[in-house]
């Protein structure tokens, strides 16, 4: 089909408005929060119901043309990077919160539902959804579920799939369905958690059945400050160690500090080495106790200084600028390119080292800010992307990070996904025989390989998710090869 | 093909193999099919030679774990050779400050219970026949228990799965670390696929630490309504309890029975005795502080909501209590002189709970059977009981079935039923899973992909999966 007649069947079935074309427009969606690859689509297209998406999605598999859904592109992985000649499904007009059932403590979203909106609309009655990616002012509860976003809060309570417990689908054939629903108990194979983190690859989901949880009654927010990461490290261990379970166990490092603190003013000591934000979350009763022994902990561990949030304002700008982190280190460089590996927790002090010999070895300016509690570190690059060199060197050294991780034990993304950034580190912690197991699950659910193509799994390679989806950006294949 | 190149085939693949005898061979019967071979392969390696060889051989193979529940699902199209999992039963790795442990899926829960208790930890997943079942029984058929209502199910537990496939490959997915989003996930898939898509061998898992202090709080209301207004009153307060269960007066007594008598006599005894008292059992797990703080103002909502009588009970008294409800439906089932024979669980939505517990109990006026009745509330998970004395004959098979049915399609309206254990012939008429709600194409391709010629467990599964 050429594009102009696809053009027009698409608007026959959204409306003209709802169909973008032209380049110019088309160049905010060449990439996500991913900057460092681009590839723009071939249409966007604002779908508002489940079944406008279905009828598109039909339109698309019969034409076997590619698609990709996308909801705020705050994703950090290329996870919705076109495809080439691909469509992108844009469903943030499906941002309706259809019902909130407090009695049952769930709420019924579309997915284009923005995270922190959910949270804002039940706060009122004492509820909140527990997934807070540091995005959540923008991102959508359905780029939440492709991805299985986390965010700091989720140490205690889990990540999105921990927290969903039905999605609405549209197959990559068009059809309709329902994996789990409004109740927890499901039967036959768990289709729903098949999907959730699946990355859009096995359909788009439009809608979705989500916990709402109780807000704690009381927290704890400190702020401790140290002279070394080998302290702050050591004393995450120490936390866990005793069996305090925090809602919440951030380090910021050095470089970062200086970048929030510049950005935000909170009042961030710059010549700490690393700081970290702690929050405990419970019964005021009790709480006190958890306090004295964090306490302790962090002053066994040399800590030179420990802050308590005096009042929710305080904390909120603690979090505020926890959250904008990222943000703020694009004070630091033109781009920066943020990592998303993870360590076992007891390990933190060991990748640490890596990062910054790393660092040194690629003279790269490298912040950290992330989640210490479960082990999941996000380096954070700061490089200029006008500089060939300085790119390559960038992605060099963030496979090199990535590399570190798998030997101590861990894992290559702990929320961000694997999306187009990071399909040829797969064989890094998967042998092919795991990886063919995946794509089984691809085959039964998109035989034609349309949906969000030529991502997850590794290029180069005799399977059904290579060769349709090349991509013309040539950065990262330079930098691996 | 005769068994003699089976048995060679075997005792090439597992250390000290030999043909069972015929007597162990029919104890081992699965719902009346007796199998050709029993084996207990040693290893990952042996166990995955030996899927290999049953499906180059064309035979079916039946995962067996702690042999508990043997009889769920439909009755198997094929049973020749049962696999035990008994001799795959280590804690192969524990690491107490990550809070995560790797572990072969044949060791009993008890035994990992009491291995990761020895350093402050354990898994807070807490099924029925949790003594004897072993960790990968559980995880197929994805039992829970009453922990679930804090800590999820095995699904929001396991981070991590090796497992061998029909054609004897070993596959990983997930990993060993608590956060991680690489690749699609698998274990999700695999708990409780009922081993047909490959049986788990080795998992890996998220603990958590072991509390101070555990209390529960029994209010005994005067009828369902009340008690299920006050069990959303305690959902939505600051109490914020790890369990939260509704027992029926026929439940409440036998756990009376079960827990010992003493700590639960008003909830238990007392109500059998009067007949008409339903019963909220709040559990507080946690630092001893702040159990005590959830306990007054869980037993201050009790009250205020209308309880007859009101009970703390901590220690020993908790234990008991705990370990009777873990135990239900699987624990002494029926009252005395009853003879046990269908025992069901529904999934539903909190605000459902209330309507099944009065279809059910309307049900089993008309034909005069008991039932015993103990939802997970916050989980909206029902447990039924059905008895009557002496055994369920087929003649009332009819009146059984419509009973089933009409649970199963209140159920369903927003969840879904399962019979967990009945007669054969009542299961064949019934059905044992109920709607796969129009997903039922797709399981069929996933298990045809994963186990082309149906060796794991065929037949056992939702429609003849």
């Amino acid at each position: 089909m050429n594009k102009d007649r696809l053009v027009d069947r698409l608007a026959a079935v959204l409306g003209r408005d709802n169909v973008i074309d032209a380049p110019d427009q088309l160049i905010v969606y060449e990439c996500d929060g991913l900057t460092i690859d681009r590839n723009a689509p071939h249409a966007v297209v604002y779908p508002t119901t489940t079944e406008e998406v279905a009828a598109v999605v039909r339109i698309l598999h019969e034409a076997r043309i590619p698609f990709v859904a996308r909801g705020a592109g705050t994703g950090l992985s290329g996870g919705s990077l076109p495809p080439d000649g691909g469509v992108m499904i844009a469903l943030t007009k499906m941002n309706r919160i259809v019902e909130v059932d407090f009695r049952n403590q769930r709420a019924l979203v579309e997915a284009g539902v923005v995270n922190l909106h959910l949270s804002k609309e039940t706060g009122k009655q004492g509820y909140h959804f527990v997934p807070d990616p540091s995005s959540q002012y923008a991102c959508t509860i359905g780029g939440n579920i492709a991805e299985n976003s986390g965010g700091p809060h989720t140490l205690k309570y889990g990540v999105t799939t921990n927290h969903t417990l039905g999605v609405e689908v549209v197959l990559p054939d068009g059809q309709v369905t329902w994996f789990g629903g409004k109740a927890e108990d499901t039967v036959g194979y768990d289709l729903r958690g098949l999907l959730i983190g699946s990355e859009g690859m096995l359909g788009i989901v439009t809608r979705a059945w989500v916990k709402l949880t109780r807000l704690p009654q009381a927290w704890r927010t400190f702020l401790v400050v140290f002279d070394s990461v080998e302290d702050a490290s050591r004393a995450v261990a120490g936390v866990v160690d005793r069996g305090i379970v925090p809602s919440a166990l951030e380090m910021i490092d050095r470089v970062a500090i200086g970048a929030i603190e510049a950005a935000y003013h909170f009042g961030f000591p710059l010549d700490a080495e690393a700081v970290l934000i702690i929050e405990l979350e419970g019964h005021e009763a009790g709480l006190g106790a958890q306090a004295e022994a964090v306490t302790a902990v962090c002053g066994d561990n040399r800590a030179r200084e420990i802050r308590t949030a005096e009042d929710d304002r305080e904390r909120a700008l603690l979090w505020t600028s926890r959250k904008r982190a990222f943000g703020a280190m694009g004070r630091l460089s033109p781009s920066y390119y943020v990592q998303d590996g993870v360590v076992p927790r007891t390990k933190i002090p060991d990748i640490m080292r890596v990062i910054r010999t790393t660092a040194e070895k690629y003279e790269l300016l490298i912040g950290n800010v992330f989640h210490a509690g479960d082990g999941n570190i996000h380096p954070c690059i700061a490089y200029d992307d006008r500089d060939e060199e300085q790119a390559q060197k960038t992605v060099e050294a963030s496979n090199e990070i990535l590399r570190a991780c798998v030997d101590l034990g861990g894992s290559i993304t702990g929320e961000h996904g694997i999306g187009y950034e990071k399909v040829d580190l797969m064989p890094l912690i998967f042998d092919e025989p795991d990886i063919q197991a995946m794509e089984t699950v691809k085959e039964v659910f998109d035989g034609d390989n349309l949906s969000n193509p030529g991502k997850m799994f590794p290029t180069n390679r005799s399977c059904i998710g290579c060769g349709t989806a090349e991509l013309k950006y040539t950065n990262r294949q330079a930098a691996l090869l | 093909m005769p068994d003699e190149v089976l048995h060679s085939r075997l005792g090439s693949v597992v250390d000290g193999y030999a043909p069972a005898s015929r007597e162990t061979l029919a104890s081992l019967a699965v719902e009346g099919v007796v199998p050709s071979a029993f084996v207990a392969p040693g290893s990952v390696e042996s166990l995955s030679a030996t899927v290999k060889v049953a499906t180059e051989l064309g035979y079916a193979v039946i995962p067996r774990g702690g042999g508990t529940k043997m009889d769920f699902g439909h009755p198997p199209s094929r049973a020749d050779i049962v696999v035990s999992m008994e001799r795959l039963n280590r804690i192969v790795a524990h690491e107490p400050a990550d809070q995560t442990a790797t572990v072969e899926a044949g060791i009993t829960m008890a035994g990992l219970q009491s291995g990761l208790g020895k350093r402050g930890q354990y898994l807070p997943l807490d099924p029925p026949h949790g003594d004897a079942c072993t960790l990968g029984g559980v995880l197929a058929t994805n039992a829970s228990g009453v922990l679930r209502t804090s800590f999820g199910t095995a699904r929001d537990m396991v981070i991590g799965a090796r497992v061998v496939q029909a054609d004897g490959t070993v596959v990983r997915s997930g990993g060993q670390v608590v956060k991680n989003v690489a690749g699609y996930d698998l274990n999700k898939m695999y708990i409780g696929s009922l081993g047909t898509l490959g049986i788990l061998a080795e998992v890996n898992l998220k603990l958590q630490p072991l509390s101070a202090a555990g209390r529960i709080v029994i209010g005994n209301m005067p009828e369902l309504g009340a008690a299920a207004e006050c069990a959303f009153r305690v959902m939505d307060s600051e109490v914020m309890p790890s369990f939260l269960e509704l027992a029926n007066p026929a439940a409440c007594a036998l756990l009376a029975g079960d827990a010992g008598g003493a700590p639960v006599h008003g909830a238990g005894e007392g109500s059998a005795r009067n007949g008409h008292h339903f019963t909220l059992v709040a559990g507080m797990i946690g630092p001893n502080e702040t159990v005590d703080w959830q306990s007054k103002e869980c037993e201050r909502l009790f009250r205020e909501s209308g309880a007859v009588e009101v009970v703390q009970t901590d220690g020993d008294g908790y234990r008991r209590l705990l370990d009777a409800m873990r135990a239900f439906p699987a624990g002494r089932l029926v009252p005395r002189g009853m003879g046990p024979g269908l025992t069901c669980r529904a999934g539903v939505t909190p605000d459902r709970v209330d309507a099944l517990f009065r279809l059910a109990d309307e049900g089993c006026r008309r034909l005069s059977i008991g039932c015993a009745m103990l939802s997970h509330f916050a989980s909206g998970h029902v447990a039924f009981v059905f008895y009557r004395e002496g055994t369920f004959q087929v003649p009332e098979f009819d009146g059984l079935a419509g009973l089933i049915e009409a649970l199963r399609s209140a159920s369903e309206q927003q969840g879904v039923f399962v019979v967990e254990h009945a007669p054969a012939a009542l299961r064949e008429r019934v059905g044992v899973w109920g709607s796969t709600g129009g997903n039922q194409r797709i399981m069929e391709m996933l298990k045809y992909r994963f186990d082309p010629k149906s060796t794991l467990n065929p037949g056992r599964f939702t429609d003849g999966i």
